[in-house]
């Protein structure tokens, strides 16, 4: 039955390539019931690309769809070269640049002189536009994770996309590569000086026993 | 002289410990400077990791999926209109040879009994073909997904 699929746990990549191979050719048969499977497998995170780089919840909506549909209508297009997970992902970052990009706002600073960056950093610069007002409070200790929730959200939306990608969902720098279209050194470059960042700005605005 | 480990250093330490030299772990077990740092670093790392995931507040499938079951992708309507080609001709042939076949016999174009049926085979042969790939193709999806 095409239900079960949803009950079946992929253990490896190969079971996952094989996993992807059919679902994409039952859903091009004509079960588009099955592609309610894809969103579940991709959902986390392309989740975390949507909130780390699209700030207005409204907006959030639209794009989900629009990534979704993206997908869907282009699914004969998918050549299994990634997972398919990865390959959503990457529509969802590049239709989430798109946003940004038709917003004026910025993603990384200097995105483009930093292609060819090595693990050298120069300078983080604060993303000046965040909404979320500097942490002030370093009277008292707070929970941990409150404090690295608000310093992150202070991250350029690159740095955001790179952390949760990498520690949350716990991607490799090659499939983050694949989705960002960056080479595996920038990436690696990129969360070194977002961690660089974060940890420069916690210290700055919390006690260093508040870790 | 300062022999205290870079930020790079730490960043290394946390995630391609294999690629510090020797001299820096010996620096490290000496030093309670870095060894502070790196433990602040090693808080943010395990605290990174057991960050709660963002939600986006609503249904991502009841979202999508009334848009989709509207849609078909690109390549099955595709598909679909090749195969109504393919067939739609096949068909349009035989029956044309059939129709015609008196036509052709009295104009005597070098055509004869013998040669429809050579024409004929290869389409049925072909239509056969067809017919079983898409059974088998239809079998192999229930196959795979009845393993699972």
């Amino acid at each position: 039955m095409v239900s079960d699929l949803s009950n079946y746990r992929v253990d490896t990549i190969a079971e996952e390539y094989e996993m992807d191979k059919i679902l994409v050719t039952t859903i091009l048969r004509g079960d588009h019931g099955l592609f309610a499977e894809i969103i579940r497998r991709s959902e986390s995170m392309v989740t975390n690309i949507l909130c780390n780089m699209i700030r207005i919840e409204e907006d959030r909506k639209d794009i989900a769809q629009e990534v979704y549909l993206k997908a869907f209508k282009n699914l004969s297009g998918f050549k299994h070269q990634s997972k398919l997970t990865t390959w959503i992902c990457q529509i969802a970052y590049n239709t989430c640049l798109n946003h940004l990009a038709k917003k004026k706002f910025v993603l990384l600073d200097d995105f483009n002189k930093s292609q060819e960056s090595d693990l050298v950093l120069k300078q983080d610069i604060e993303w000046q536009s965040s909404s979320v007002p500097p942490a002030v409070s370093n009277m008292f200790s707070q929970d941990l994770s409150t404090i690295l929730s608000r310093e992150i959200k202070r991250l350029q939306p690159l740095y955001q996309t790179l952390i949760g990608l990498y520690h949350q969902e716990e991607l490799s720098y090659a499939e983050i590569g694949q989705i960002t279209q960056l080479p595996e050194g920038t990436v690696k470059s990129y969360l070194y000086r977002a961690r660089k960042a974060l940890k420069e700005n916690i210290l700055m605005n919390y006690k260093a026993e508040d870790l | 002289m300062n022999n205290h480990l870079t930020e790079s250093d730490f960043d290394a330490l946390l995630h391609m410990p294999a690629k510090i030299e020797p001299e820096k772990w010996i620096h490290l077990s000496t030093c309670t400077e870095c060894a502070q740092h790196l433990k602040q670093a090693k808080t943010i790392e395990a605290g990174l990791k057991s960050l709660p995931k963002p939600t986006l507040g609503f249904d991502l499938v009841s979202l999508v999926m009334p848009g989709i079951e509207k849609l078909q992708p690109e390549s099955n309507r595709l598909a679909i209109a090749i195969q109504s080609l393919i067939w739609g001709t096949i068909i349009l042939f035989i029956t044309s040879c059939i129709y015609f076949r008196e036509y052709f016999m009295a104009f005597r174009i070098e055509m004869n009994d013998s040669l429809i049926p050579v024409l004929l085979i290869p389409l049925v042969f072909y239509m056969i073909w067809q017919a079983i790939d898409l059974v088998k193709n239809y079998l192999k999806s229930m196959d795979q997904l009845n393993l699972l």
